[in-house]
């Protein structure tokens, strides 16, 4: 596998390879594989000791903060109570100070009594129990060689387990499905046995051996599971079950939860009882020897086993799967499923899994039965409708992969972006009229039913507020508080009314921009009320909580009235000054959104908007009129060299960058600039030294404006890939994302420099030469990264292959002796 | 996502909503913009879910 190495986060120690029970469903026994008849029946200590200092060492290496250590079998507790808690002392003496060690032991139960469990406790080992569910269900596979059922033994297990001394150490119940069991009296069984947590197994099966299916049972499993999901529901989900939880996580964007289902690297690595290091027990169900490695813990460390092909064939993500995978609308939550389950012989792993149809049922239904109640506790039917879809020229998306990107690429990124807004507006309201009274905002519907009134008659006054890059960072601010669920919390009731009451302001800024009669109630927010894409008018006396009172008339120069319980103003939007109806205080309240203009491109200078200060540095309170006077001349010059200088930025800019938002500087001689990911359009700096600076920030920043706009209608990279990476660019590593966006805004960095180094004159001109070669060869190998990283999709693999076209053909441009460094 | 060759376009998984009245969205009830925002603001999962990918059956 290309790309960095992914360390190895838990380790199965198969500490006893015989079990008291002769399931008839077990893998290790009863399936392909057979390598336990020649391995030792208890793992020595000298291999616990090897094992240690492996993990130890890896710990190390990759500076892992915690890892888990599932003691196993066979059955582990074969190993008695003593050797046990010895392995449990060995390990932890290895890893203290070193990293935190999650140990566990997971066993069939049948041998567990007070003197294993006060081992447990002594040893802080927590405790997993596989069930199948009732006594009849359990006993049809979990049985004695004799025949005689278990059920019996491990109720009583439990039953010590749950008492108050060992409470803490109850980890879950496994359970492997069998068809035969009745799904819900399975579940009821298993939730009187009071779990923190439930997992369900599919019974390992490949294509060459496929799992039992009635007539007729295409998706019989996923029937199964179902049923227990509509009652877990129902129940209101009252203990977390590993299988379902997982899909909704990936469903909502998150994390797999079990490499069962699920896209994330595999990070799991099994010592069998010699002191072998093998890959995921489950493959033991494909073939006679399929996990071994060839590797064991005596000659070599965990990071030869984490590069073994086997290992890395399971950490792959997306382009790990077959094309009929790849292609598949859930595979970010089914991931191919388990990795052994898609064996056959002749094709391999390259298949879907042999459990594909019930892995499709059981996620389609559940991803329809989730959304949205996952983000508003309120279950809701879910409808398809049929709607048109964005697109965009292949061409147009070839030109900004390269980097660039003109104003046909930039009008399909903003409508695409114009849809967004639009839903996420009618996110808000949708989700801030099912608040409780207490939170609920009434300016909230009155704004909504006065801005929908606008948008039938006047959509382009509706969309030219939304467009005002803050909105959709107020909307996504509004929307994650409230999936937080921090709608109910009484301490940020106040703020969170507040912020859903801007909703108000938007749609009195529309009426104002569309010359519309209307009378509204709008918040005041530190002592301002707002207009988004206009301005702002200073409420001299507010309290907060207040509110005044907008009337906008029906004229050509948008005037409004503003009424407060201290006067009455009319305000001209491109006024400076309010013009005062009731006793006259002299102060200037109205205070617009001004424009940085330059031929062929104006921009608003946002320094007003409650919701602009959503970057890593603060923003720069209001402007006095010197500080607009300095960035109005750089800004004309940065846009002036932009267009003679680097003509193929320049319509890209002239069509997508709205406004630019002064951030507050750190130190003499450091630029700073920033992006958010939901300001389309807006791009955040400090004012640079000199106008050339401010053009390089422009063109940096914007790209990641344009690959934001990109993503947001595109997959470009498996969002599963949680591996970081390492750029040249930034000391700490970086997620596959920063590491896209990086390169991105690099290539036009190094195109900058390209072309500066031959206008810039002396010394300018030398530090030129040294950035392009700095840059050319950082961007360079940051798109190798990227290609190799595997988690590409395949547009993903286009775009990257822009960026690459666009470098390598400036790598054979010369530089001067010593520009790159070198000597 | 695909690749339409014959047009040369590419079509996102994003839902035009150029031509539908905001008074009309029905975000939370309708597949294709509940899909949309789970794009933008993706839900994360309750608390209490820890990642582990090992499965086993004893």
């Amino acid at each position: 596998m290309n790309g960095p190495l992914v360390p190895f986060r838990q380790l199965v120690l198969k500490v006893h390879s015989r079990c008291d029970l002769a399931c008839d469903h077990c893998y290790v026994y009863e399936h392909q594989d057979q390598s336990w008849r020649n391995r030792p029946m208890v793992m020595s200590r000298e291999t616990v000791a090897w094992t240690a200092v492996r993990l130890a060492e890896h710990a190390k290496t990759h500076g892992l903060d915690e890892v888990r250590v599932v003691l196993h079998g066979g059955e582990p507790l074969l190993a008695g109570p003593e050797r046990l808690g010895e392995i449990a002392r060995t390990l932890r003496d290895a890893l203290s100070g070193v990293c935190e060690l999650d140990l566990r032991v997971h066993t069939n139960g049948v041998l567990l009594d007070e003197t294993y469990c006060r081992v447990f406790a002594d040893e802080g080992v927590l405790v997993g129990v596989s069930v199948d569910g009732y006594q009849q269900a359990h006993d049809r596979h979990r049985r004695y060689a004799d025949g005689r059922g278990s059920y019996q033994q491990v109720v009583r297990a439990l039953g010590l387990l749950r008492r108050p001394p060992y409470r803490h150490l109850y980890a879950g119940l496994l359970c492997t499905i069998d068809l035969a069991n009745d799904p819900v009296a399975v579940y009821e069984a298993l939730l009187a046995l009071e779990p923190p947590r439930i997992e369900f197994l599919l019974p390992h099966a490949t294509w060459d051996h496929p799992p039992y299916r009635p007539p007729g049972g295409d998706a019989a499993y996923a029937g199964w599971l179902l049923a227990v999901f509509r009652r877990w529901r129902a129940d209101g989900r009252p203990v977390p079950v590993r299988l379902f939880d997982s899909v909704i996580s990936t469903t909502l964007g998150g994390a797999s939860l079990t490499e069962a289902a699920g896209l994330e690297p595999s990070d799991l690595v099994v010592i069998e009882t010699d002191g072998t290091y093998e890959q995921a027990d489950s493959l033991k169900t494909a073939f006679d020897g399929a996990p071994a490695t060839g590797f064991d813990v005596v000659h070599h460390d965990l990071d030869a086993v984490a590069r073994h092909p086997g290992i890395g064939a399971r950490q792959q993500g997306l382009a790990g799967l077959c094309a009929t995978c790849r292609a598949c609308p859930v595979v970010i939550s089914c991931g191919g499923g388990l990795y052994a389950h898609r064996y056959r012989t002749g094709s391999g792993f390259a298949n879907p899994s042999v459990y594909c149809a019930d892995l499709m049922k059981l996620i389609t239904e559940i991803r329809q039965a989730t959304w949205p109640a996952a983000a508003i506790g309120q279950p809701q039917p879910v409808t398809s409708v049929p709607r048109r879809r964005h697109e965009m020229p292949a061409a147009e998306l070839t030109e900004l992969a390269a980097g660039f990107g003109g104003r046909d690429a930039l009008d399909h990124l903003e409508r695409a972006q114009r849809s967004v807004r639009r839903t996420l507006m009618a996110a808000v309201h949708d989700t801030a009229t099912g608040l409780a009274p207490s939170v609920h905002a009434a300016s909230v519907q009155e704004g909504w039913e006065l801005l929908t009134r606008i948008d039938v008659d006047h959509p382009q006054a509706v969309d030219a507020v939304l467009a005002y890059p803050y909105l959709r960072v107020w909307a996504v601010h509004c929307l994650e508080r409230l999936r937080d669920g921090r709608a109910d919390d009484t301490q940020h009731a106040g703020s969170l009314t507040g912020d859903l009451n801007h909703l108000a302001s938007i749609a009195m800024a529309a009426a104002i921009r569309g010359g519309l009669s209307a009378r509204l109630r709008v918040p005041v927010r530190d002592g301002f009320a707002y207009f988004p894409s206009l301005g702002r008018f200073a409420v001299p006396g507010a309290d907060p909580g207040d509110t005044v009172t907008v009337e906008s008339h029906q004229t050509s120069d948008g005037a409004f009235t503003i009424v407060a319980a201290d006067g009455t103003w009319t305000v001209t939007p491109a006024a400076r000054t309010p013009d005062r109806a009731g006793p006259a205080d002299g102060r200037s309240q109205w205070q617009p959104v001004r424009q940085l203009s330059a031929p062929g491109l104006s921009v608003a200078l946002e320094d007003a908007d409650p919701f602009r200060d959503c970057y890593q540095r603060p923003a720069m309170p209001r402007l006095g009129e010197d500080m607009i006077a300095r960035w109005e001349g750089q800004f004309a010059m940065a846009w002036d060299l932009i267009q003679r200088q680097h003509s193929a930025y320049a319509p890209g800019l002239a069509a997508g960058l709205t406004a630019i938002m002064p951030l507050t500087a750190v130190d003499a001689g450091r630029e700073v600039s920033a992006t958010a990911r939901h300001a389309f359009g807006a791009v955040a700096a400090a004012l640079p030294a000199e106008h050339t600076h401010l053009a390089l920030l422009l063109m940096h920043e914007f790209q990641h404006v344009k690959l934001g706009a990109v993503m947001d209608m595109f997959d470009l990279f498996d969002p599963a890939d949680h591996r970081l990476y390492r750029v040249a660019w930034r000391e700490d590593p970086r997620p596959l994302e920063g590491v896209l966006q990086g390169t991105y805004a690099h290539v036009a960095v190094t195109d900058f420099w390209r072309v500066h180094r031959h206008t810039a004159e002396g010394p300018a001109a030398r530090a030129a030469d040294a950035q392009f070669a700095r840059w050319r060869a950082a961007t360079a190998e940051a798109v190798e990264i990227l290609a190799g990283s595997g988690s590409l999709t395949p547009l993903g693999q286009t775009f990257v292959e822009g960026m690459r076209g666009s470098i390598t053909s400036w790598l054979c441009e010369p530089i001067p002796a010593g520009a790159d460094g070198c000597p | 996502m695909d690749v339409t060759d014959r047009e040369y376009t590419v079509v996102s998984d994003l839902a035009d909503l150029d031509r539908v009245r905001l008074a009309d969205l029905r975000v939370m009830t309708d597949e294709a913009t509940s899909g949309m925002l789970r794009r933008i603001v993706p839900v994360t999962p309750g608390q209490g879910l820890p990642v582990a990918a090992f499965n086993s059956c004893v």
